[in-house]
């Protein structure tokens, strides 16, 4: 570099500095929808796009509706219109509305009340309650919204679910949607060979400021039908469910950021809702037996088995006189039994043992 | 028991990008500031490129993250470029610049007015070039990535912009 050059890039680092004015610290990092572009041609073409990608995403809907019998709420029955289905929009400005709606506390994102969860949501997205029809309806307890881009409002491209135990359909966080009875995906591919399902990741992450399992699944129906399902369950009371079965990239980054930016209401009960493991040690007592269990993760897709990252033990009383779904009283608990145990948040009310 | 679990592709905005972000949000601004002479429209410029890369992180390669980054720097300021020539073809900038006669601050003013000028009114190639060179200090090869110029092209552009600056604005003091 020559003095010429050197004079130049001090000049020119000079210029930069009154321009750009002190180091400043990056704001909050929002994901940003293309049809926020200022410009009016990329609007109209990111509606153009959008226009596609909703009729392929119908017909594909369709077409893998047909092959795929998809994991959500299972139970059928009328919908039932309740304030809890209603998402209630809040604002932290005063206003003369009763109806307020929703505010912003990050530059593009919103905020919004639903069934007592501050949901917190990027730039471009919406939630709306699911609607029902063909005579379905949410899990008894339970109510779910859709959580969607703006374009594709109440398609479930993420839903959110303040999830109830079910009678007969306990909540399970190893299972796709949340619950036990769910299905799993491509089965009629399993049975032709074609299909692959790997878990990919399980683990334990905040959502909404409460530890959630985290799971994160691919299905490779066949060559062109690929679903990627991820899922935020906490499952302690008040438990909730944010879930999609087409958790690309983005869509995963939308479920990360709203896990990490909403706030969901506080634990009001002990024991969690659902659990997995091993019994590693049996205390009976005349009405009870104290098992403490040794958590893993299930896969029925991990070639690497189960999932055991941490030896704590948790402790739970089974009550002697627990029968089963059939009705029989269950067996005593044994050290070593891999169980499954389903509780009501305060007792259990479940204990079976689920070989590997 | 087995204790390994599966590793995946884990989600964009996990804590690897929010790192990249806030460790190069800063230098990115300043890149595009020099690029385009105004911090708002930098910021806007740097949010675009940001986006991009945060929809594409999990198949970028790690190495080329950065790279790539400031390939949608480059790419959102000549949009912003391109909006501004043509926002300029309907509006008469009226200068407001001070008279004759001042002290040291307004020198300096004057001096980054000049540069300003100088640069607004080399080709956009040569402008990048300069900035990637003289703002963000990169050698000529990544300056060859982040602009899809060859090598030669950049050393090029280099010696013709600082040229063309020295013609335009003399020695410099």
């Amino acid at each position: 570099m020559n003095d010429f050059e050197t004079r130049l890039a001090a000049r020119f680092a000079a210029l930069v500095d009154h321009e750009a004015g002190a180091p400043d610290s990056a704001p909050p990092f929002v994901p940003v929808l293309e049809d926020e572009a200022p410009d009016r041609r990329s609007r109209t073409r990111v509606f153009l796009v959008a226009a596609v990608v909703v009729m392929v995403a119908a017909l594909t809907w369709a077409g893998l509706s047909q092959v795929i019998r998809l994991p959500g709420p299972q139970v059928a029955g009328p919908p039932t219109p309740s304030a809890g289905t209603t998402a209630t929009a809040v604002s932290t400005a005063p206003s003369t509305s009763a109806s307020a709606q929703t505010t912003s506390s990050v530059a593009g994102a919103s905020t919004t009340v639903v069934g007592g969860m501050t949901l917190s949501l990027p730039a471009g997205w919406t939630v709306t309650p699911q609607t029902y029809s063909g005579g379905s309806g949410p899990i008894p307890g339970s109510t779910v919204w859709c959580i969607d881009p703006v374009t594709a409002k109440g398609s479930c491209t993420i839903s959110l679910t303040s999830a109830g135990q079910a009678t007969g359909n306990p909540l399970d966080v190893d299972v796709e949607g949340g619950w036990s009875s769910n299905p799993s995906y491509c089965s009629a591919d399993v049975r032709q060979g074609q299909a692959t399902h790997t878990l990919d990741v399980a683990d334990v992450r905040s959502f909404g400021g409460r530890s959630a399992e985290y799971r994160k699944w691919t299905h490779t129906c066949t060559a062109t039908q690929v679903v990627q399902a991820e899922m935020y369950e906490v499952a302690y009371a008040p438990a909730w469910i944010l879930f999609s079965e087409h958790a690309d990239s983005y869509v995963s980054a939308v479920m990360a950021w709203v896990a990490q930016h909403s706030t969901l209401p506080v634990q009001t009960l002990p024991l969690r809702l659902q659990d997995l493991g091993y019994v590693r040690s049996v205390h009976a007592s005349v009405s009870a037996y104290i098992v403490t269990l040794d958590r893993v993760y299930a896969s029925a897709y991990s070639t690497a088995g189960e999932i055991n990252n941490s030896s704590t033990t948790y402790e739970y009383t089974i009550p002697a006189l627990l029968v089963d779904a059939a009705g029989k009283q269950i067996a005593a608990p044994k050290v070593g039994d891999r169980a499954f145990i389903v509780t009501n948040g305060s007792a259990v009310t479940g204990y079976s043992v689920r070989p590997l | 028991m087995i204790t390994q679990a599966r590793t995946g592709p884990q989600p964009v905005g996990s804590s690897d990008f929010e790192v990249c972000y806030e460790r190069y949000w800063w230098p990115m601004v300043r890149l595009a500031t020099g690029l385009l002479g105004d911090r708002a429209a930098a910021e806007d410029a740097v949010q675009e490129a940001f986006t991009a890369v945060y929809r594409r992180w999990s198949t970028l390669a790690e190495v080329t993250r950065i790279g790539y980054l400031r390939v949608c720097v480059v790419n959102a300021t000549r949009t912003t470029q391109r909006r501004q020539t043509t926002q300029r073809k309907h509006l008469r900038l009226v200068e407001d610049r001070p008279a004759a006669g001042a002290d040291e601050g307004l020198i300096q003013q004057f001096d980054r007015d000049d540069l300003r000028q100088a640069l607004n009114l080399l080709p956009l190639r040569q402008r990048e070039v300069l900035a990637l060179r003289f703002v963000s200090e990169l050698p000529d090869a990544e300056i060859a990535q982040a602009t899809g110029l060859s090598l030669g092209g950049v050393r090029s552009a280099s010696s013709r912009g600082i040229a063309a600056l020295r013609s335009s604005m003399g020695e410099l003091r």
